[in-house]
């Protein structure tokens, strides 16, 4: 990888720690005006992502049982996105490289887009 | 069987196994054929070592033969050598019992003998290059399936129109893993606009639900 690349992807992965961070600092004065979802307020159905502002909070507060209850995907989200993120960092090493195609080959990603609209569907009948 | 595999972080194909192997693909290249979940060792496909084991038993032939044809070549050179030697020898002995019976002889004569150039009576044998090998083309890089994007924007942006994004990364790569890049670019393109899509609307709700909330309460 290019050394310009690499300053700019890890760029990129410190302003997305900056954001969490200050979402953790600011989310906890500011819950009252947290976003709400479009497709909730217009159907009344929850969306895969219903509850992932408060699962967040949770995680970085630790919380993972609360997280879980909020939005039972969001603590699998991050692990897959972290890992996503550390491939995309170091795509020069052979482990890292494979691990990139692995979780990104075309049956990871079916796996993953069945398994969200599966829950979307099961979470609105059981109410979870 | 056609195989996709990876080299230098590109993909290439469709190949037969025999291609596989003569593009000199190793037990560890990562390998791929439709039906299968996901990119595997070259080892575990037992069709492409059988042919990678065939082609190591044929190069060791091959070696052996080099071996067997450098040692006729050395004998054939000996034998040469050793004619060569012989008729020098006659040569000489002829010229001495010419030189004994005339008494003399113009000097010119036996120079004239001894610059004679036995030319020598083989011919090395060209070897035959190994078959060439064909060079696996990397084809252009997979289109950005906007994978982490895709997700992000389902779950935090708070769209369902994220889901189709998800989808369309999902199509992109298998597209491509299938060889079908006209398609792939396609699906890559729907698959951003879903997220753009998705992020604008996550954008505007923000200040919507707030107008919204503002005027019911």
């Amino acid at each position: 990888m290019p050394p310009k690349q690499r300053i700019v992807r890890a760029a990129v992965a410190i302003v997305a720690a900056a954001a969490l961070m200050s979402f953790y600092l600011l989310a906890v004065r500011l819950t009252g005006i947290m976003p709400r979802c479009l497709f909730k307020w217009a159907t009344g159905w929850d969306c895969p992502g219903c509850g992932s502002q408060r699962a967040l909070l949770a995680l970085l507060h630790g919380d993972i049982i609360r997280a879980i209850e909020s939005n039972l995907l969001i603590p699998f989200a991050v692990v897959y996105l972290a890992l996503l993120g550390t491939g995309w960092l170091y795509p020069d090493r052979p482990s890292m490289h494979r691990l990139h195609s692995h979780i990104t080959s075309p049956f990871a990603l079916t796996f993953i887009a069945v398994t969200i609209i599966v829950w979307t569907i099961i979470r609105n009948l059981i109410g979870i | 069987m056609k195989y996709w595999i990876i080299v230098e972080d590109r993909h290439a194909g469709p190949f037969s196994a025999q291609q596989l192997v003569d593009t000199g693909l190793t037990p560890d290249t990562l390998v791929w054929y439709e039906g299968l979940p996901d990119w595997t060792r070259a080892a575990n496909i037992p069709e492409i070592m059988q042919c990678l084991e065939q082609r190591s038993i044929a190069e060791a032939q091959a070696r052996q033969e080099l071996v067997e044809q450098a040692r006729r070549d050395e004998e054939r050179r000996l034998q040469a050598e050793e004619a060569e030697r012989r008729a020098a020898m006659l040569q000489q002995q002829e010229e001495e019992a010419r030189r004994q019976t005339l008494a003399v002889e113009p000097m010119a004569e036996e120079n004239r003998h001894e610059e004679t150039v036995v030319q020598p009576a083989y011919q090395p044998v060209q070897q035959a290059a190994p078959s060439a090998s064909v060079a696996a083309q990397p084809t252009e890089p997979c289109p950005p399936a906007y994978i982490a994007w895709s997700i992000i924007s389902t779950l935090l942006c708070c769209t369902i129109v994220g889901i189709p994004a998800i989808i369309f990364a999902s199509m992109t790569k298998s597209a491509y893993y299938k060889g079908d890049l006209a398609k792939s670019k396609r699906y890559s393109e729907l698959a951003q606009w879903f997220i753009i899509a998705s992020i604008v609307l996550g954008a505007v709700s923000w200040p919507f639900q707030i107008a919204v909330m503002g005027m019911f309460q």
